[in-house]
């Protein structure tokens, strides 16, 4: 056992709850010479929410949690936690945990070792130390497992030792890297589910990084869809989802038809555009982001669950559009059914519940394709990066 | 690869560089029992007792054990340093690298001839301290035991840094983050972290330059007095100028045994310091 003096004066309050662990990031900036990495952020967190970080690899996600943890400061803006600004203050002086991708686990030390590292610096009395930890052991599910070695364990365990050497501290704010991306489907829904769990009994902040769009709809009070260094969009997973404010965000969460168009005319409240399947009408509330210009670029965007396949013949209701179709694939998801349908040269997809009328279609059939304008969301085309995230050109 | 090929006649060949490497080291080695324990015709253990009975040579011993165990912990120490630089400058450290390695492009004996310019009594540093006025007469740092350490510990750094930095590189890379974020400032977590897990290179640094401390010739001839032996050139000088064979296979047979039993030692010490880790 090793023996450790601590000495550090930590802001860390013991015993009291977290009620603090709000982080406040304004306009923040990070470049490394020419690249930035990160431009102009602003983001507000409050207490106690669980708020993922989420993009596509080399967004800048990762860099803001360094940021907020301070492994490297900003080129420009600031940082504050609960108030304070915390530029220059070293990592070991913010109220905070980390979890890393990599676990970080010390590799010469037992798993109580490891959780009994920080409460050590504190020059906490070895009698508390021993019943925090034996708590925190009992918390994350690894009772019994405290004189084993870190290589004598399973990534699951590893992942619960990560976690319980941060809490046990209680941080009032608990930063997560992709911490869940090494780990088996299975193992991942399980610890999903207990992070968030363990998230609502402490009331920590979390502040949590991911590029799987399904875990962080699942676990968060609020979702920041990042790309290319910016915030594209902050809100809760179901605004994010439903409203998306960009072709970005759009695209990243869940699936979506797109239709590659341009504006026709301009009659009134309502766009004429000029699609691959024909000439749709739409009122100027579905654009978001466009600029409806008389011939500019536009994508036109459909969730599948918004898209009815209905048998040839069936009446479309009062502002309703429809496209005669093919129906080419269908896959019986349980609850739902998907179905691909050609219309023209292009291939939508469209769910349905099961038990619906389109559940007459075969493969094969002709079919009629039919949407709400109100549901229709009209995108600017992305460009430069956004594209490239996508594996698109410009 | 095909395991089950049949046997053919040109591959056995290629074994038998092998086996004449193999045949002459042992046959050295035989050769150098024959000739320890042998007198006249039959065996004796006469040059052993030649050596345990005469007090100075058994100085000869201890002093080569307590030189080398210096010069082990002072090259360990002061390659700290430099290994963990090393280890920081991520884009300068194969440049870096390659300047402490440079030293072994030079001959050993040439280097040691370097040092003799440096320690002597009218040499470089002696020169300096009596011109700045820190002494008056010029220091003996030469032709005794500091000589022998210095010129030593010089050659051996080298080693010391390649072990340690190989251990530092083994850490995973952000451990040192994960212990600031767990409250411990820079010195803490060089203590509890990064010392521990770099120890094992430490060790073997320790270990490979005692063992070529106490075989040692070159630089003990060069830098040490004349009165004051190491095992190492008393070797030397039994075979180049007393032409007595016999007794300087004894007296290799003892330094084999002293390096034998030092390994053993020094193997306990290392896991009884690194227990636990693996």
């Amino acid at each position: 056992m090793t023996n450790i003096r601590a000495n550090s004066v930590s802001q860390i309050d013991d015993g009291t709850p977290s009620a603090q662990g709000s982080i406040t990031i304004e306009n923040v900036s990070k470049s490394y010479g020419e690249t930035e990495v990160l431009s102009n952020v602003s983001l507000s967190i409050g207490s106690g929410s669980f708020v993922t970080l989420l993009g596509p690899s080399g967004c800048g996600k990762t860099t803001l949690l360094r940021l907020i943890a301070g492994f490297i400061e900003p080129s420009r803006g600031q940082i504050s936690i609960d108030g304070q600004n915390v530029n220059g203050i070293p990592t070991q002086k913010r109220p905070i945990g980390m979890v890393f991708q990599n676990l970080a686990l010390f590799p010469h030390f037992t798993v109580y070792e490891n959780i009994a590292y920080g409460l050590k610096l504190r020059q906490i009395s070895s009698k508390e130390i021993e019943f925090r930890v034996g708590q925190f052991i009992e918390l994350v599910g690894l009772q019994g497992l405290g004189e084993r070695r870190i290589a004598q364990l399973s990534g699951g365990q590893k992942q619960r030792v990560a976690l319980a050497r941060s809490l046990v501290l209680e941080p009032s704010i608990l930063l997560l890297d992709e911490p869940l991306s090494a780990l088996d489907l299975q193992l991942r829904k399980q610890l999903q589910f207990s992070l968030k769990d363990i998230q609502k009994v402490l009331k920590t902040t979390f502040v949590f990084v991911t590029h799987d769009q399904e875990e962080a709809t699942l676990m968060s009070d609020q979702v920041v869809v990042m790309s290319a260094g910016e915030v594209q969009q902050i809100g809760s997973p179901q605004s994010i989802y439903e409203r998306p404010e960009t072709l970005f965000v759009s695209k990243f969460i869940g699936e979506v038809n797109e239709l590659a168009g341009t504006v026709r005319t301009i009659k009134g409240d309502m766009l004429e555009i000029d699609t691959a399947i024909g000439l749709i009408s739409l009122p100027k509330s579905t654009a978001h982001g466009l600029v409806a210009v008389e011939g500019a670029p536009c994508v036109v965007c459909l969730r599948p669950e918004k898209l009815m396949t209905l048998p040839t013949g069936s009446s479309a209701a009062a502002g309703r559009i429809s496209f005669d179709g093919v129906v080419e694939d269908r896959l019986a998801l349980g609850p739902m059914i998907r179905n691909t349908v050609r219309c023209k040269n292009l291939k939508l997809i469209s769910l349905t519940m099961t038990g619906n009328d389109a559940n007459s279609l075969h493969t094969g059939d002709h079919c009629s394709v039919q949407f709400d304008a109100e549901n229709v969301q009209l995108f600017s085309p992305l460009t430069g990066d956004l594209a490239l995230a996508f594996g698109e050109r410009e | 690869m095909n395991t089950g090929e049949p046997f053919s006649p040109s591959k056995a060949l290629m074994i038998l560089p092998v086996l004449i490497l193999l045949g002459l080291f042992f046959g050295s080695v035989i050769y150098l029992f024959s000739n320890a324990f042998t007198a006249g015709d039959g065996f004796s253990m006469k040059y052993f007792q030649q050596i345990i009975d005469r007090p100075d040579y058994i100085v000869v011993f201890i002093r080569t054990i307590i030189a080398s165990v210096i010069v082990a912990l002072l090259a360990v120490i002061l390659s700290y340093p430099i290994a963990l630089l090393l280890w920081r400058a991520d884009k300068w450290r194969n440049m870096l690298l390659i300047i402490v390695l440079v030293p072994w492009l030079v001959s050993l004996v040439v280097r040691t001839y370097g040092w003799i310019v440096l320690l002597g009594t009218k040499g470089f540093i002696n020169s300096m301290l009596i011109w700045i006025g820190v002494i008056e007469d010029p220091l003996s740092l030469m032709f005794n035991d500091l000589g022998v350490i210095i010129g030593l510990t010089h050659v051996l750094i080298p080693f010391a840094v390649i072990s340690i930095l190989s251990s530092l590189l083994q850490i995973e890379n952000n451990l040192e983050e994960a212990s600031r974020v767990l409250g411990a400032g820079p010195v803490q977590t060089f203590r509890y972290i990064v010392l521990p897990l770099s120890l094992p290179g430490a060790f073997t640094a320790l270990i490979v330059i005692y063992l070529a401390c106490i075989g040692a010739i070159v630089t003990p001839i060069l830098l040490g007095g004349l009165s004051q032996k190491f095992v190492g050139s008393q070797i030397y000088q039994e075979v180049m100028y007393a032409f007595n064979m016999n007794k300087a296979a004894a007296w290799s047979i003892c330094l084999l045994a002293l390096s034998f039993l030092s390994l053993v030692i020094l193997k306990k010490i290392e896991r009884r310091v690194l227990r636990g880790q693996e």
